[in-house]
């Protein structure tokens, strides 16, 4: 069945929305909505801005530790042929007289 | 300041655009009635208002991308087309469609808001796309081409739908002009 142009029309005053003024209660509510959406958003940037400071500073402390490796290698390298000429016993009396030198210096603050 | 309450919705979504709050509350003013509206007749009048308030909240998000070619009011509509068809597609319903079996409601002396659900419900035996179809169509006043562009289909299948969803509300709610009683 084809509705005729008559039917379509009363058809449509049937569908028809009501006349109203506008809703101040609806606007007000989608400017809350707004606002909360905002709010929301600056959020979750001050999260990723967050994140990307511990990101960095995480990266910073593994090149901090990578360069302290480094150094530690070099004075390990620095020391190591030192150690094998001295030998174990030379080695020993070294970190005795070091310890020494610590706790004696220890002693002096303390008096 | 110039008085923004005399511009063009599209004057401005231009300025709503360039993030003016003030000139997007005009237009959510303006527009509201049309889009809830819509949207009850479309999904129902208990999530219209939600629907309603998502599409703004696009509208107002997304106000960069409207590129000013149409009418702003069918920008809209086609958001709020997409937010129902998104919120459906979340909440796992779709509403039967008419079968062509049910019973057309009884045409009795009625209140408006008796006639208002009556209306719903025989909207609700419709599919969606014939129902948002007719409702651009009948109801809001869109030529076919504006509501084919809205619901985003192809110019013939909109006029299919038009006519199918509008044989059928005529067949569930009788061809009686009770809009005056």
């Amino acid at each position: 069945m084809t509705p005729t142009p008559d039917q379509l029309a009363r058809l449509a005053r049937r569908l028809a929305l009501p006349e109203r003024e506008p809703d101040e209660g609806f606007v007000a509510r989608v400017r809350l909505a707004r606002d909360a959406d905002a709010l929301a958003r600056e959020a979750a940037r001050a999260r990723r801005e967050q994140l990307l400071v511990e990101i960095g500073g995480g990266g910073a402390l593994l090149f901090a530790a990578h360069q302290l490796a480094q150094v530690g290698e070099q004075a390990a390298a620095l020391l190591a042929p030192l150690a094998t000429g001295l030998g174990g016993l030379a080695l020993f009396g070294l970190a005795a007289a070091f310890m020494v030198s610590t706790l004696a210096g220890e002693r002096e603050e303390l008096a | 300041m110039a008085d923004l309450s005399t511009e063009a919705d599209e004057a401005l979504a231009a300025a709503a655009a360039r993030g003016d709050a003030a000139a997007f509350e005009i237009l959510v003013r303006r527009n509201e009635r049309v889009v809830r509206g819509f949207l009850a007749r479309v999904a129902g009048s208990d999530r219209a208002d939600d629907l309603a308030q998502e599409t703004f909240l696009t509208a107002w998000t997304k106000a960069a991308a409207f590129a000013g070619e149409g009418r702003y009011r069918g920008w809209l509509l086609r958001i709020g087309w997409t937010t129902f068809l998104m919120d459906m597609r979340g909440r796992g319903r779709r509403i039967p469609a008419y079968s062509g079996t049910g019973e057309a409601p009884e045409q009795t002396d009625r209140s408006d808001a008796e006639r208002d659900l009556i209306v719903e419900d025989a909207l609700a035996r419709l599919k969606e796309a014939d129902r948002a179809a007719v409702v651009l169509c009948l109801v809001l006043g869109h030529s076919h081409r504006e509501a084919a562009e809205i619901l985003d289909m192809p110019l013939g299948t909109l006029k299919t739908r038009v006519a199918r969803g509008s044989a059928q509300l005529l067949e569930l709610l009788g061809d009686d002009d009770d809009s005056d009683a």
